[in-house]
């Protein structure tokens, strides 16, 4: 024996490195139909079909396959990734397939059936590999960007010259919001005939007016461009340097985009740069030939340079948004990736409950299979009842159709409907209740719904009996009725006090974690508010606090 | 007559398979978590088990390793409602892998396989 794994390990190891190539090549078949088409035994591939035979000829005992299987499922042989342990498992389900059932068997199917599984697997590790390593990204980059923020908003306070332009930058992080309000600051605040704010795109070349302000804020079209290179606007942006034309009537670069701009007679441009790069100009005009001069042109420029780190954050900000919106799609994937294999548990269980039985009285419809089987099937219909209810309610509440009630009478109706069938679970019953409380307004459907979860949690917190007592009160001077429900089950322990009201939040194995969420909600809507206490040797008290009609009579 | 330990924390699709696998003439045996499987199969080996694999405390994956440690021999189906867990490659060592439904044939077929194919 020791032998025989001793010469598969030296055959698996020498061998690894082209069967993964080899496995690689197979898995890159995106179909499952093509994979087993591959594998089909028609004309497998020389690797593989070496290595089934090398199997095939080391293992001849179902003993051999056994213990050959367990040590690989054990991690002892951990020399095999967990494809390695794959590949083998199929080679070996082929020996004995081969060797220990003569192929009575439909061994086809059985084969078919384990490629499925491999290539499902494939499929799931490669994405599950894709998605965490997207997601890692992801927040790296996040964490990065956010520290490059923090460090920009430093630098932005930093700057106590035109502080008011930086504050106005940190205030909004709406870039369009930003430029605009800039434009308009310094249009106001210079006094200037216009100004133009520009951004270069690249891949066309061009120049966009991101913003305007001043007298030909009608003129100019939304969106104007101009080719970079042209106009005096595409000179600052070609070469880098401001350009003052104090007599731009007469200056050969000037372009006239509509008749009213001849009343402008100077005009001043600088641009707006990082260190390696030229993002965009600011542009202004003045209907005064000469009416620029060099202090015009450095206050500009300190501008343009806060406004390159303003459009630098601008941009940072919109990268921020896009990938928290992407993590945030992610994430909620996951969710109902996890959501739904607990629908479905939730939902296959009873359903083969009821069919099962269905059929079996199909079968032999005796009479106390009659009996069993339709206290089940009702039974396990309730359940997939409430669960529907359940999910409808989180997804989707309704709206409160408010009518007074006797609450007494609804509870001990609700007792009743969800401990029917328990009675012989030694579970001791009390309610009580003043004899003058009112009749108190609630969605009789919904709070039914929030006392069936509530008495639920509390059954199923005592599997061996116990005591559950609701005690309805109406305390003088407080403005609400308050319904205690207590069961004297372990409590809740202290470490998960903080998650029972989360969705899918649940410690059970046959429950959605729903339904505290929904009770808290609907309790809630009604204007109430639900409460726990924990006794961690005496149970668990739920508190339900609903609006006491007669303190609201004024409304 | 073979002998078969059903453990799954359902109470009622448990009854059910007690009572169909009786009609198919087998000799059940039904507890609700795997930590009793373990002690059952310890103390008298079933023929064969029926694992569920969500159950309170250990799931029935973690079971099944242990089980296939203390006693390699044993056939196991795994019975689930969540086809998913058969992407799990440690599923694998199983016998066979069923999804839970009302249609018991394929469970019968699956345990009919595995005992007859033991006995070869
Ligand atoms: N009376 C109680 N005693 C002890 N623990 C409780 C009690 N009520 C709730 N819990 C704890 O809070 C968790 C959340 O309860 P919740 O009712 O929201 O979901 P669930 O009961 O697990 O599932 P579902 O209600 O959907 O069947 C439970 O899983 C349980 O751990
Ligand atoms: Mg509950």
């Amino acid at each position: 024996m020791k032998n025989t794994e001793q010469n598969l390990y030296h055959v698996l190891t020498t061998q690894r490195a082209s069967l993964l190539s080899e496995w690689q090549r197979l898995v890159r078949h995106t179909s499952v139909l093509q994979l087993r088409e591959d594998f089909d035994g028609r004309a497998p591939d020389d690797v593989l079909e070496e290595f089934f035979d090398l199997i095939v000829t080391q293992i001849t005992t179902k003993q051999e396959y056994h213990l050959l299987r367990q040590r690989i499922f054990s991690g002892e042989i951990n020399a095999f990734s967990p494809d390695a342990a794959c590949r083998l498992l199929i080679a070996l389900k082929k020996t004995v397939l081969k060797h220990l059932k003569n192929s009575t068997h439909n061994a086809e199917a059985i084969f078919d059936e384990i490629l499925l599984r491999i290539s499902a697997y494939y499929h799931e590790m490669r994405y599950r590999n894709l998605a965490q390593s997207q997601s890692q990204n992801l927040r790296q980059r996040n964490i990065e960007i956010a520290r490059l923020l923090a460090v920009e908003k430093q630098r932005a306070a930093h700057l106590t010259t035109n502080n008011r332009i930086a504050q106005m930058a940190l205030s909004t992080l709406d870039p369009d919001e930003i430029f605009r309000r800039i434009v308009h600051e310094v249009q106001q605040s210079f006094n200037y005939q216009h100004v133009s704010l520009y951004f270069v795109e690249t891949h066309s070349n061009q120049m966009i007016m991101k913003a305007r302000a001043g007298v030909y804020e009608k003129h100019f079209p939304e969106g104007y461009r101009q080719n970079v290179g042209e106009g005096i606007v595409g000179h600052v942006v070609a070469s880098g340097n401001p350009i003052m034309a104090n007599d731009v009537g007469n200056d050969p670069r000037r372009i006239i985009a509509f008749p009213q701009e001849k009343n402008t007679r100077a005009e001043l441009c600088v641009p707006i740069k990082t260190a390696d790069r030229v993002l965009g100009a600011l542009d202004v005009l003045s209907r005064k030939k000469n009416g620029f001069n060099w202090t015009d042109v450095q206050s500009l420029t300190v501008l343009t340079d806060q406004l390159a780190w303003v459009i630098h954050n601008a941009h940072l900000f919109q990268e921020t948004r896009e990938l928290q919106d992407e993590l945030v799609q992610s994430e909620r994937l996951s969710v109902i990736g996890e959501m739904s294999a607990r629908i479905a548990h939730e939902i296959r269980n009873p359903l083969a409950t009821i069919g099962g039985f269905a059929r079996s009285l199909q079968r032999a419809p005796t009479p106390d299979r009659i009996d069993t089987a339709s206290r089940i099937i009702s039974c396990e219909v309730t359940r997939l009842e409430e669960l529907l209810t359940d999910i409808l309610n989180y997804t989707r509440p309704r709206e409160l159709e408010l009518e007074p009630v006797n609450l007494p009478d609804l509870i001990t109706d609700v007792y009743h409907q969800v401990g029917e069938g328990l009675e012989d679970r030694g579970i001791a019953y009390r309610q009580n209740a003043p004899s003058d409380l009112p009749e108190t307004p609630v969605d009789p459907a919904q709070f039914k719904q929030v006392l069936i979860n509530v008495f639920k949690n509390a059954f199923q917190a005592m599997p061996n009996g116990g005591k559950l007592h609701v005690h309805i009160r109406k305390k003088e001077n407080q403005p609400h009725i308050e319904i205690e429900i207590r069961d004297t089950g372990p409590g809740i322990p202290a470490e998960i006090q903080d998650e029972i009201f989360k969705p899918y939040f649940t410690t059970k194995t046959t429950g959605t974690g729903l339904g505290l969420v929904i009770s808290k909600q609907i309790v809630e809507r009604h204007g109430g508010t639900l409460s726990f206490a924990s006794h961690s040797d005496s149970g668990t008290s739920i508190f339900i606090h609903l609006p006491d009609p007669s303190s609201r009579k004024t409304l | 007559m073979k002998n078969i330990l059903i453990a799954d924390d359902d109470q009622n699709l448990a009854l059910l398979y007690e009572q169909e696998l009786t009609d198919e003439g087998y000799r059940v045996d039904v507890v609700h978590d795997a930590q009793t499987a373990i002690e059952r199969i310890k103390e008298n080996p079933p023929d064969l088990l029926i694992l569920d694999i969500r159950m309170p405390g250990m799931d029935g994956i973690e079971a099944l390793n242990h089980i296939l440690g203390i006693n390699n021999q044993l056939p196991v189906i795994l019975n689930t409602a969540y086809s998913n867990h058969k992407d799990n490659y440690l599923t694998w060592s199983a016998n066979a892998y069923v999804v839970k439904s009302s249609d018991l044939s394929k469970l019968k077929t699956a345990i009919n396989d595995v005992l007859t194919g033991e006995r070869s």
